[in-house]
């Protein structure tokens, strides 16, 4: 039909003229973008690189460029909604009517020339608007992706909510009826299922409502909340339920256009200036406002009473009240008076009211919502914990929903049953959230609760590690299409759950075959090594994690890193080693427990990194490419003979002896210190292991114990043919001979100065005043010098 | 030629229209005329394809002309309240109709812009309410029309300028043979236009014919008797009124004017006159007859 319409004669002479008629929203809707842009210019404008310590202009820059699109989406909701109202306002006026309807044109050919022009006039503006805010922050393509996709959420949007609000312009007989029908249509719909999970995430516990928010469930009635919604699930990562959201847009919309054809073939010019084409409209519309307003009023006057049976006496007192002064204003508003039917009215009403108190009552015992689990041959995958790792495998289905009604058996009691609303789920204070391990280490006094977390540490961290660190997070995706989240948070104090059977399935899930590729996908997919670009910016890492659990930050030291060759070979034939051990180790499943290193390990190994860009990062239906920003991160063990054989066989040091090499001492308190006195400062020698020479480096440790290199400078010596304690011999030599040095120069006050910096330093944005800079920069460059006679002086030189 | 067939249009409970039929020919002057809310407008909505009638069909040509724009534009519709935006203006709106019209006659409306005292590039929606009906004139006769349909369109004109629409309706039917459909209740300015007329009561018709054939269907005849004649004695002819002054009484008959007149001298009159009716008239007498007169709605 639309083809036809497109084609027809009389088409674009009414889109042309319709199209004409809305240039004054172009024009409004171009002011704002331009206002926006000149507004963009002069942000950048004051920017400059050293605004930015830690990120970079660029990013910033583009960051201005997200929030100035979705202003303009803002923007674009409104006036999509008043170009709507004007656009068929001739629907209303019965002057009009006559005037449109006998032109020689049909119905349908009437309403899409309408419908596309008003979207045309509002799209135009957003777009090339867009498109120039794009131009003025993007600096690189890694920005474009995510802007087009904001753009195009946005265009799905204006299309959407401007064919919905075209349908209810059909439907009312005046322009006021039309504007009340398109605002509370889409405000009943997200604010009764904001409701709906609101009160169910506060009383019962497993539901969330952030979780539900990253369900596509609240844009899906209400257009002109959808690239909002879409923005949002863009910007936190959610590129799945994105992707739901743009299709589901275009689907809606599609409907939306065939329901806006079938209602201007049905609307009868006479309705012009009278009562709702469609008779039930005004009724849901009354009873759907009623159930938000008293629903919402409800909730608050209850969650800020004392818990327990009153504060559902309060939320019934309140629902009651709220709701039908809301309903009895809307029947005025609507039927312009009190006259007009009522009693349907109204029994809509009571009908939504008792509904809606049946549910919140329910609620309180939890309508089984809180123990469901779903079968496992129900379930065809199902994520768990803080990963994106969809499970397909049935055994590992079973084992999710095995833990999963573990936690409900104990959830009644943790959480305390019949629920309420306005109790105190979720509170940190009470729950040992293990996301908040180090918030509670660090905030033991605060709380006062620090026996209890003490108590908590020895036990229940060091016994069941997995348990302690695992989110206890549901999703399942059933085979019939339909989602089942859930979010607990479990108590770690009181004994109310079985953790010795949940950490053994847990253990029996992260061990899994399914886990291990999924966790390190590249190792076992070519293709995705060859889409990233795994091959080209590949580096080793060896680090030895010496865990003290007194100080989180300072558990492990890295002793150096390797690049490896830049050969397809090369890597395929690591990953196909790394694939053999993996599968064949039995203590996989340590990579997920909170301090791995000091439960599992608690000594030296070393880490394998192998970087790589992921070009495919807003791929948006690939599922697999999307929830795995896969570099590859394995922890080598001891047991992982054949990635050792095969990096040794490729000349690759993996001796860890090399950490015997590197040594640090600690440089009077005053050395390259700068007027921050809680800087504790360094010098530490490390091998560039590809490179065979000695790499010397200057650290300083800050008191946020972040490690920063603040200056370095290579000691160029071949320690190829040596061995450990040459090693320990040089590193003795040219310490010492860097204090004589440090002492001999910072005589001279000329070389204490406070405007010295390096480029190095300033590359790395560093702001203190680089008092002893100069110094540290003279003792390196000398120790290059010298470094030649350092190494005669070692005796014997010891070869391999 | 538009064939009116059965059409019956209702709004809610109230029948509009009800099983109206007839004909009007082509190149024709159609006055429709009717009480207050008798379905004028109803029926030239329908006919130009704003509604669409519950039942029958409007058809010109054997074509029906709801939904089909190929017929819809040989017809141009002027409501009694003609819409513009408020931007309007005849030049915007003629760009409207020059594109959706193909007989657009643009020499015409550049004769007509200078012919009507009006702006072409002034906002209409500022113009008075028969200024505005000469720009919704000017944009309907520049469509060259083969229909042209037009609700009270005499309401607000002056007498100048409604000579001048009279005389360029005409020109209208004698160059392009366009059939005119003019719904009024002024009666006197049909009178000069029409050449057929359609009387519709109630969403019914009471009479459709050619102008001369109503006004010589129905007669006056001023006569004074030797003899007070009782209203009996008139009862072998079609009396719709009868008025007296004195010993002059004044009957409105309807029949054969001949006839009419023999049966009265026939009565012998001292003094007899057949006096000619206005249009008026005949639709007063005609309305009558079907209970519509002001002595009615009084009571």
């Amino acid at each position: 039909m639309t083809s036809t319409i497109l084609s027809g004669k009389t088409f674009p002479k009414l889109f042309k003229w319709s199209f004409r008629r809305n240039r004054p929203i172009m024009v409004i809707f171009g002011v704002i973008m331009a206002l926006g842009i000149i507004l963009d210019l002069y942000v950048i404008s004051q920017y400059t690189q050293e605004s930015f310590y830690g990120t970079t202009l660029e990013s910033e820059i583009a960051s201005i460029g997200y929030v100035s699109i979705i202003i303009a989406q803002g923007g674009a909701m409104l006036l999509t909604f008043i170009s709507a109202l004007i656009t068929f306002s001739y629907l209303h006026n019965k002057r009009s009517t006559d005037m449109f309807g006998a032109l020689p044109t049909t119905r349908a050919t009437m309403y899409l020339s309408h419908l596309l022009s008003g979207i045309a006039a509002v799209a135009a503006p957003f777009v090339i608007g867009s498109l120039a805010v794009m131009g003025i922050t993007c600096r690189t393509t890694d920005y474009l992706m995510p802007d087009v996709m904001l753009i195009l959420i946005g265009i799905i949007g204006i299309i959407a909510s401007y064919s919905f609000t075209s349908v209810v312009a059909y439907c009312c007989g005046t322009i006021l009826d039309t504007a009340i029908i398109a605002l509370a249509a889409n405000g009943i719909y997200a604010g009764c299922v904001g409701l709906f999970w609101g009160l169910a995430s506060e009383m019962i516990p497993g539901i969330d409502f952030e979780t539900a928010l990253n369900i596509p469930v609240f844009p899906l009635f209400a257009p002109f909340s959808l690239c909002f919604f879409g923005d949002y699930y863009f910007t936190a990562g959610e590129f799945s339920t994105f992707g739901f959201t743009l299709i589901w847009g275009i689907i809606f919309t599609a409907a939306m256009i065939a329901l806006g054809f079938y209602v201007s073939m049905k609307r009868k010019a006479e309705s012009a200036q009278s009562d709702f084409n469609i008779k039930w409209v005004p009724i849901a519309v009354k009873a759907g406002v009623s159930v938000v307003c008293g629903g919402l009023i409800g909730c608050i006057a209850a969650i800020s009473s004392e818990s327990g049976y009153s504060n559902m006496i309060i939320f019934a007192f309140w629902y009651l009240i709220v709701s039908f002064v809301a309903f009895f204003i809307l029947h005025v508003i609507l039927q312009r008076g009190l006259k007009g039917k009522f009693l349907p009215s109204f029994a809509a009403y009571i009908g939504t009211t008792v509904a809606i108190l049946a549910l919140v009552f329910g609620m309180t015992y939890g309508l089984g919502l809180d123990t469901y689990v779903p079968s496992p041959a129900a379930v065809r995958s199902v994520k768990f914990g803080y990963d994106d790792i969809a499970y397909k495998d049935p055994e590992n289905i079973k084992t999710i929903t095995e833990i999963h009604k573990l936690i409900t058996e104990g959830v009644r009691e943790d959480e305390g049953y019949p629920y309420f609303l306005g109790s105190d789920r979720n509170n940190y204070n009470r729950y040992a959230y293990v996301d908040d391990y180090e918030y509670l280490d660090n905030n033991t006094v605060a709380t006062g609760d620090e026996a209890e977390i003490k108590d908590d540490l020895e036990n229940n961290y060091e016994k069941y590690p997995l348990c302690m660190s695992t989110g206890f997070h549901f999703r399942y995706s059933k085979k019939i299409g339909f989602a089942t989240a859930r979010d607990y948070y479990i108590s770690h104090y009181n004994n109310c759950y079985d953790f010795a059977k949940i950490e053994a399935l847990l253990q029996k899930l992260y061990n899994s075959e399914e886990f291990k590729k999924k966790d390190e996908p590249a190792v076992w997919n070519e293709k995705l090594r060859k889409e990233h670009n795994l091959y080209n910016a590949p580096t080793i890492q060896y680090m030895v994690y010496n865990y003290t659990s007194e100080n989180y930050y300072t558990r492990y030291s890295t002793l150096g890193s390797t690049t490896l060759p830049q050969n397809d070979k090369f890597i395929d034939g690591l990953c196909e080693a790394l694939a053999k051990d993996i599968l064949a180790d039995d203590t996989y499943y340590a990579t997920r427990c909170y301090r791995s290193e000091s439960a599992i390990y608690g000594k030296t190994y070393m880490a394998l990194t192998i970087d790589y860009e992921d070009t495919n990062y807003y791929s948006l239906f690939d599922e697999f490419r999307t929830m795995t920003f896969a570099d590859i991160n394995v922890q080598i063990k001891e047991n992982y003979t054949n990635t050792i054989a095969y990096l040794e066989s490729n000349f690759i040091k993996t001796s860890i002896g090399y950490s015997e090499l590197t040594t640090s001492f600690a440089t009077p308190t005053d050395m390259f210190a700068d007027s921050n006195d809680a800087y504790s400062d360094y010098i530490a020698f490390g091998i560039d292991g590809s490179e065979h020479t000695l790499r010397n480096l200057v650290y300083s440790v800050s008191d946020t114990l972040e490690l920063t290199a603040l200056m370095r400078a290579d000691i160029h010596v071949d320690i190829s043919s040596w061995n450990e304690s040459n090693g320990e011999e040089f590193n003795q030599k040219l310490t010492e001979r860097a204090l004589q040095l440090f002492e001999e120069y910072k005589k001279d006050p000329a070389n204490i100065t406070s405007d010295y910096r390096t480029t190095y330093l300033e590359d790395q944005g560093a702001t203190n005043d680089g008092k002893y800079y100069k110094i540290a920069d003279m003792i390196l460059s000398q120790l290059d010098t010298e470094c030649e006679s350092i190494v005669n002086d070692i005796s014997p030189v010891i070869k391999k | 030629m538009l064939e009116i067939k059965n059409i019956t249009k209702r709004f809610g409970d109230k029948v509009a229209l009800n099983g109206l039929s007839f004909n009007i020919p082509e190149g024709s002057v159609f006055g429709l005329i009717g009480s207050n809310g008798s379905g004028k407008s109803t029926l030239l909505r329908i006919i130009s394809g704003v509604y669409e009638p519950d039942g029958g069909t409007a058809e010109i040509d054997g074509v029906s002309t709801f939904e089909n724009p190929e017929v819809k534009q040989q017809c141009f519709f002027i409501s009694d309240f003609p819409y513009f935006y408020n931007n309007s203006t005849i030049e915007n709106l003629a760009d409207l109709y020059r594109d959706l019209y193909p007989s657009w006659n643009e020499e015409k409306f550049k004769k007509l812009s200078c012919m009507f005292p009006i702006g072409t590039k002034d906002r209409i929606i500022n113009m008075s309410k028969g200024m505005q009906r000469q720009a919704a004139l000017m944009l309907a006769i520049s469509t060259d029309p083969k229909y042209i349909l037009l609700d009270e369109i005499f309401d607000g004109l002056d007498p100048v300028v409604r000579q001048l629409i009279k005389k360029l309706l005409m020109e209208l039917v004698v160059e392009n043979k366009t059939t005119v459909i003019i719904a009024s209740h002024n009666l006197r300015e049909l009178e000069d236009v029409c050449d057929h007329i359609g009387l519709i009561h109630n969403g019914g018709v009471i009479m459709e014919s050619d102008l001369d054939s109503a006004k010589l269907g129905i007669h006056r005849v001023q006569a004074v008797f030797e003899e007070d004649l009782g209203e009996g004695t008139f009862s072998d002819l079609n009396i719709v009124n009868i008025t007296r002054q004195g010993r002059m009484m004044t009957l409105t008959v309807k029949g054969d004017g001949q006839e009419i007149e023999d049966a009265i001298r026939a009565l012998k009159p001292i003094y007899m006159e057949m006096l000619p009716l206005t249009l008026e008239e005949v639709f007063i007498s005609e309305m009558e007859a079907v209970g519509y007169d002001i002595n009615n709605i009084i009571r």
